[in-house]
């Protein structure tokens, strides 16, 4: 590929060239000497240019790094800076003068990412490195895709693009400290409390005496009670509490609407961030927490546990839910197809070059035969047929005598007969060239090109291309699972936010049965959090409440983290009647929510929940002194 | 000293130095390029005309100043001054054709001219912009609210780093442009000492003497003037080493292909040859299977109907247009 100086330059040297070679070389032979000596440094330069590039790129490895607190580390730290290094090598070829190295950055991250580029020669005695310090906000996952490298030669007349692809995906864990969990005041008992343990008011093994009770025949001797035996003058026992340790479950809504960004971050990421620190903290006190996540498809569930190995299994699964992509645009095929496209050039940019994915013309051209309207074309077809019959004929021809001079209705009735025809071909020439205009034809050529694309990465035969191009549904499906693997994270415009819509009831069963498999399995009075948006469902709440009223009668206690609404972008004063729409129904959508919201807390109070904001301060102070609570000391936090 | 001579004497220093780039590979092409220049001036005075002054000159300035347009300015104005050394486009020189070949003032001119505009380009790359701008993302993608920068709203230019290879890249350019030097003037011996001829084979033969001195088209073999010959050769040896190429890269791009790209060749070639069957099958099994999402028809009437209101605009325009060109007519010949 020549660069515009390329071009100027060999264009200027093609032109005194071939003047000098033709006319010119009669007053001077410098002119044409001179033009063949550019024109052969020009080719001398490609040549060598070519042969490094061709023998180099086959050979080129890339190896990636992520490192923190000075090690090497297969899962990353969300919020500590990560040191990214990515060395590529030449294995064999010659060096080539100058490649720029871009890094892909993680298409699904928010934040901004940081210039990572390096330049300078690469050959086999010259790896290049490229080296740069990031930090990820959003627990998640992280998937590199690759490098991009630009290469060129020493003067800058030729130019080439390619990607080395190397897919990695990383783990972000939440933050394994967080400010907000760690005690601010001092323990009002300078005393370690027992591993786990709180009291609970049923016999069991513990120090506390319960209650005393007759003898039974079988009831260890030490447990009897002399001197009240001595006093009543028969045995009697004495039982003890029941020591349990303090078990706390985390319920997460992962559902779709959770898992979009919004003014106050992703409430999905900021869900895992807080889970994670009531795990750790609580974990610290050596209490079990147990995490349940839930979707609108399915449940996953971690049982309570404190060991290390646990908590990692719960960081693991905490990232990995809050690395969930919310659901991409799905019933429109042109609009998915624009999506993938530009992702697909940038990481298969070689793949969906002419020479190997073509787009023939006939491609482009509508078949009248796919329209609804190829009916009028049948029935202009049909009208010669139907003219040709005695009767009608008469009748045309009655009607072309009355219009035209006498002798020539001929050529009324000819064009009676033959106009349909021709409005019948114009419509099939006019709805077959229309795909080859700019819009539809761009469509077209992005789909075949991505259909091929799919059909290579899943070593499917040529007829999955036109399955795809053919098939809408199966298209969409496809492209929402490359889309899904490379993460690609659909956003919504802020202004267009979707509206509070009618409460989904598969949501609330799903959380509601989740709870009471959860209360009805717990041996002890437990903490139940949860972290959900359960604003939108609030007219439906029903089955939620009872398994509230369900865990609550059982003496579980319950905090709610709900996602407070967040006011929406104040508008900047457009003047776009439209945009000024959209920033109305916005305001609708918050006042409506908010108005939902409050609803939630009166109907939550009623069952004996405490609901607090999620993105509050206090919710995971809140939490750990509930758990202080249940175990019966209080640390001011 | 005082401290303060020796800050005033970085001051004049800097001052001095500003116009230098900061890549010490790019000074050392700078300055070479200006070397370059002063030896092309001393050579142009040797060849006579001394407007041709102007080449140099203007060389370095664009040299000093980082100018992209100077190398291919500084060719023009040398082949005109070539043309006509006084700048005077009504005084010819005559042919100097039959003694061209190896002089040493063609090959000290165009030798200085290539290694100038050289140094010229590697300046360019070390110092302002080795390749171009990658467009930026599309919208949605990272990168996309990329902040620009600089008075052409563009992001920051990629220079070539800087190595210290100088002495080892001009040898090779020396080198590469000497092999040039060599090559044009073998070509322009052939250009000037092969005729195209259609009855030989290989269409080509050494011209006689006889005929070179003869300059009336119609005694030159196949009826053609020399420039045709001429242009003919060049035109066919550019074919023809254009499509060597062509043919050995196409081999070596074949026999190193990535595995995904055939594939990708194969199937792209087995779904051209039978996409017609294909896409009969497939359109089928669609629409049986539910799988199409045919737009309503209402959006195909009113799709047609957008078409149908261009086709009328289309007509109406080429009646305005007949009728305006018919009464300018009217108006100007009164017919």
């Amino acid at each position: 590929m020549l660069t515009a100086r390329g071009w100027w330059f060999v264009s200027t040297a093609m032109v005194i060239g071939i003047l000098g070679v033709v006319r010119l070389g009669w007053w001077s032979a410098t002119i044409p000497l001179l033009g063949l000596t550019l024109l052969i440094l020009f080719f001398l330069e490609w040549l060598r240019f070519a042969i490094q590039y061709r023998s180099t790129t086959p050979a080129l490895r890339v190896s990636r790094q992520l490192i923190q607190a000075g090690c090497e580390s297969p899962a990353v730290w969300a919020n500590i800076p990560v040191h990214v290094r990515v060395e590529i090598t030449a294995t064999s070829g010659y060096t080539l003068p100058l490649v720029v190295v871009d890094d892909i950055p993680a298409l699904d991250r928010t934040e901004d990412s940081p210039a990572a580029r390096t330049a300078g020669p690469l050959g086999p005695d010259t790896p290049l490195l490229l080296e740069y310090v990031t930090q990820f906000e959003q627990p998640g996952l992280l998937r590199f895709e690759g490098i991009q490298l630009r290469l060129s030669d020493r003067c800058g007349f030729f130019y080439r693009r390619l990607v080395v692809r190397d897919a990695r995906e990383w783990l972000i864990l939440p933050t394994l400290v967080s400010a907000e969990g760690t005690p601010t005041g001092i323990k009002r008992l300078n005393s370690m409390p027992p591993p786990g343990g709180h009291r609970h008011r049923r016999a069991g093994t513990g120090s506390e005496l319960l209650d005393l009770r007759d003898y039974r025949p079988g009831d260890p001797p030490k447990t009897i009670a002399w001197r009240a035996s001595a006093r009543r003058d028969k045995l009697i026992t004495r039982e003890f509490e029941s020591e349990v340790p303090v078990r706390c479950t985390l319920f997460i809504d992962a559902t779709t609407a959770n898992r979009r960004a919004t003014a106050g971050g992703i409430p999905l990421a900021r869900m895992a961030q807080v889970a994670a620190a009531v795990a750790q903290a609580a974990m610290a006190n050596r209490d079990l927490v147990g995490v349940t996540v839930y979707d609108e498809e399915a449940t996953i569930s971690e049982r309570p546990g404190r060991t290390h190995s646990h908590l990692i299994r719960l960081l693991r699964l905490l990232a990995e839910t809050a690395g969930r992509l919310p659901a991409l645009p799905g019933d429109d095929p042109v609009k998915l197809g624009q999506i993938a496209f530009p992702l697909a050039q940038r990481i298969y940019p070689e793949l969906l070059e002419s020479y190997c994915n073509a787009r023939p013309l006939g491609l482009f051209w509508l078949p009248v035969a796919d329209s609804r309207l190829f009916w009028v074309v049948v029935m202009l077809m049909a009208w010669p047929f139907l003219a040709v019959q005695p009767a009608v004929l008469e009748l045309l021809a009655r009607f072309a005598q009355q219009l035209s001079e006498p002798g020539r209705s001929w050529q009324i009735l000819l064009l009676f007969l033959v106009l349909p025809g021709w409005l019948a071909a114009m419509f099939w020439l006019i709805h077959g060239i229309r795909g080859w205009f700019a819009s539809r034809r761009r469509a077209t050529s992005q789909r075949k090109q991505l259909a091929a694309l799919f059909t290579v990465l899943d070593a499917e035969p040529p007829l999955q291309i036109e399955r795809y191009l053919n098939d809408d549904r199966a298209w969409m499906e496809r492209c929402r699972q490359f889309l899904e693997l490379h993460r690609f994270r659909a956003e919504l415009d802020p202004r267009t936010q979707p509206l509070p819509g009618n409460p989904s009831l598969t949501v609330v069963e799903i959380l509601a049965r989740a709870l009471w498999q959860t209360a009805a399995r717990a041996q002890d009075n437990e903490l139940y959090v949860l972290l959900a948006d359960l604003s939108e469902q609030v007219d439906a709440l029903t089955p939620v409440l009872n398994a509230i009223r369900f865990a609550r009668a059982r003496h579980h206690q319950l905090i709610v983290l709900a996602v407070e609404p967040v006011p929406p972008i104040p508008a900047n004063k457009s003047r776009s009647p439209r945009l000024r729409y959209l920033e109305l129904l916005q305001e609708w959508r918050y006042r409506e929510l908010a108005r939902r919201f409050e609803r939630l807390q009166s109907l939550l109070v009623k069952a004996g929940v405490t609901l607090i904001p999620l993105n509050s301060r206090d919710a995971v102070p809140a939490v750990l002194n509930r758990l202080d609570r249940i175990r019966g000391i209080q640390v001011r936090r | 000293m005082s401290a303060d001579d020796s800050k005033t004497e970085y001051a004049i220093l800097r001052l001095i130095t500003s116009w230098l780039p900061d890549s010490p590979l790019a000074r050392q092409y700078l300055l070479a390029g200006i070397a370059i220049q002063f030896i092309l001036a001393v050579a142009l005075v040797q060849a006579g005309g001394s407007y041709s002054l102007m080449i140099p000159a203007l060389g370095t300035l664009g040299l000093i100043f980082r100018w992209r347009a100077m190398p291919v300015i500084t060719l023009i104005l040398f082949v005109f001054f070539q043309l006509f050394p006084d700048g005077d486009p009504y005084l010819k020189t005559p042919s100097d054709i039959p003694g061209s070949h190896f002089r040493m003032i063609d090959l000290l001119l165009c030798g200085l001219i290539a290694t100038s505009i050289y140094c010229h380009y590697n300046s360019l790359s070390l110092s302002l912009q080795a390749i171009p701008d990658d467009p930026l993302p599309e919208p949605g993608f990272p990168g996309s609210r990329m902040k620009r920068s600089g008075k052409n709203n563009l992001p920051d230019s990629i220079v070539r780093p800087s190595s210290n290879t100088f002495e080892r890249e001009f040898l090779e350019i020396v080198a590469m442009l000497a092999l040039a030097l060599f090559l044009a003037q073998l070509a322009w011996y052939g250009l000037t000492h092969l005729v195209v001829d259609f009855q030989a084979f290989p269409l080509l033969r050494w011209m006689s003497e006889g005929i070179r001195s003869n300059k009336v088209a119609t005694v030159w073999p196949a009826g053609l003037s020399p420039p045709m010959h001429r242009m003919m050769i060049f035109a066919a040896a550019i074919l023809a080493g254009g499509f060597t190429c062509w043919f050995a890269f196409w081999y070596w791009r074949l026999s190193q292909l990535p595995r995904l790209t055939a594939l990708m060749i194969v199937n792209d070639v087995a779904w051209k040859e039978h996409r017609r069957e294909m896409q009969r099958q497939e359109r089928w099994r669609a629409w049986a299977s539910g799988g199409t999402l045919s737009p309503s028809l209402a959006s195909e009437v009113r799709e047609w109907l957008q078409w149908l209101l261009w086709l009328v605009l289309v007509i109406l325009i080429a009646i305005l247009v007949g009728v305006g060109a018919a009464l300018f007519r009217t108006s100007i010949y009164g017919i």
